[in-house]
């Protein structure tokens, strides 16, 4: 699995097994991502605030993968539930959710 | 001397807590952290950027200090509650500090959300530090509702103006069952000694240190006093009089 820099990429990317490769395109970047690959075999979510294009089928595990480098001191919730770090494997995201992925910053 | 802070059974080896906001560098707060000798700092909820590099759990895990996931921004108890469980879930803590605030003019805790964010949180088994205002009679509800901590503010957020209502935080003091933390509004290093002359347990905060022109040489001032404040606390002041009384004796004096 490649770990993309996101500074340098935010538009497309893959994660998973040859083969098993999940494009995500960041809509607000390619407005015609809800274009690619066959209909009905894709959603869009929105994950923090932006919607993202996704092939249906992709866990929320996959799409913190390829979001983030690390997993470490990060937590994620889907439609407003805190969704724990053992069951991101389990969750199909389905088409309209909303996915928050925070993390420690600075704060008082 | 051992005289430590002890929150929720926990012992904490200083009386500075440290808000880790408005540090203008991950340096100049790993800098800050190491002069302050606080043992909990308090760190925020936001989106993940992945663009950032480094984190602060990097600085606060390099110093070994615990970290004290909070609610800021929050304006609700839903809020509030959610924002405690996603910091629960990324920090492995159950303790947090708990902020819902009114508006963005003020910061001024919002009493009615706060007893009923506590109330949620204390249920969800939550080790709730909650920041409040300076009022005696709500910080009475916030403990009845089990919070483990009351935090009173000595002044708005930010403000520097240090503790506007000495007498309501010695209020609160004297009927505390819970530690009382000095939370907000501390200035300069006298603040944060009178607070804990005052009677509080333990003061946080943030800006004073972190915005400060020398943030690390700060950092030791309110160390220092802290530690000061504690000790005359503890050592008994004398009775405040109206007229002057001479130390020296007025037996014995030569007729000249």
């Amino acid at each position: 699995m490649t770990i993309r820099d996101w500074s340098l990429d935010r538009d497309t990317s893959s994660v998973g097994a040859a083969g098993d490769r999940i494009t995500t395109r960041d809509r607000s970047l390619d407005r015609d991502a809800t274009c690619v690959g066959a209909a009905g075999d894709r959603i869009t979510v929105t994950f923090n605030g932006e919607p993202v294009d996704l092939v249906d089928g992709v866990t929320l595990a996959d799409l913190i993968a390829d979001r983030v480098p690390s997993v470490r001191g990060v937590a994620a919730a889907v439609d407003g539930s805190v969704v724990p770090r053992g069951t991101w494997q389990q969750v199909t995201l389905r088409e309209g959710q909303r996915v928050e992925l925070l993390t420690a910053v600075q704060g008082g | 001397m051992d005289d430590p802070l002890i929150i929720a059974g926990q012992e904490l080896a200083s009386r500075l807590i440290l808000g880790t906001g408005g540090a203008p560098s991950p340096q100049v707060l790993d800098a800050a952290i190491a002069a302050s000798g606080t043992a909990m700092c308090t760190v925020a909820m936001r989106r993940i950027d992945p663009g950032t590099s480094g984190s602060v759990l990097d600085v606060l895990t390099g110093r070994g200090v615990r970290v004290l996931p909070n609610t800021a921004g929050c304006r609700t108890a839903r809020e509030a509650l959610l924002t405690a469980q996603l910091g629960r879930e990324a920090l492995e803590t159950d303790w947090v500090k708990l902020e819902v605030v009114a508006d963005d003019e003020t910061l001024l805790p919002d009493p009615a959300e706060l007893l009923d964010a506590t109330e949620r949180l204390v249920g969800d088994g939550f080790t709730v530090l909650v920041y409040t205002n300076d009022d005696p009679i709500l910080a009475r509800r916030l403990q009845q509702l089990g919070c483990a901590a009351v935090m009173p503010l000595g002044a708005p957020i930010g403000s520097g103006l240090g503790i506007l209502n000495p007498h309501n935080v010695e209020l609160i003091v004297a009927e505390a069952t819970v530690p009382v933390v000095l939370d907000a509004g501390i200035g300069t290093a006298s603040d944060a000694a009178l607070a804990l002359e005052l009677g509080c347990d333990a003061v946080l905060l943030a800006s004073a240190v972190t915005r400060a022109q020398d943030p690390a040489m700060m950092a030791a001032a309110m160390a220092a006093a802290v530690t000061a404040g504690r000790l005359a606390h503890r050592a008994g002041r004398i009775p405040r009089r109206v007229h002057a009384q001479a130390s020296s004796p007025t037996r014995g004096m030569a007729v000249l």
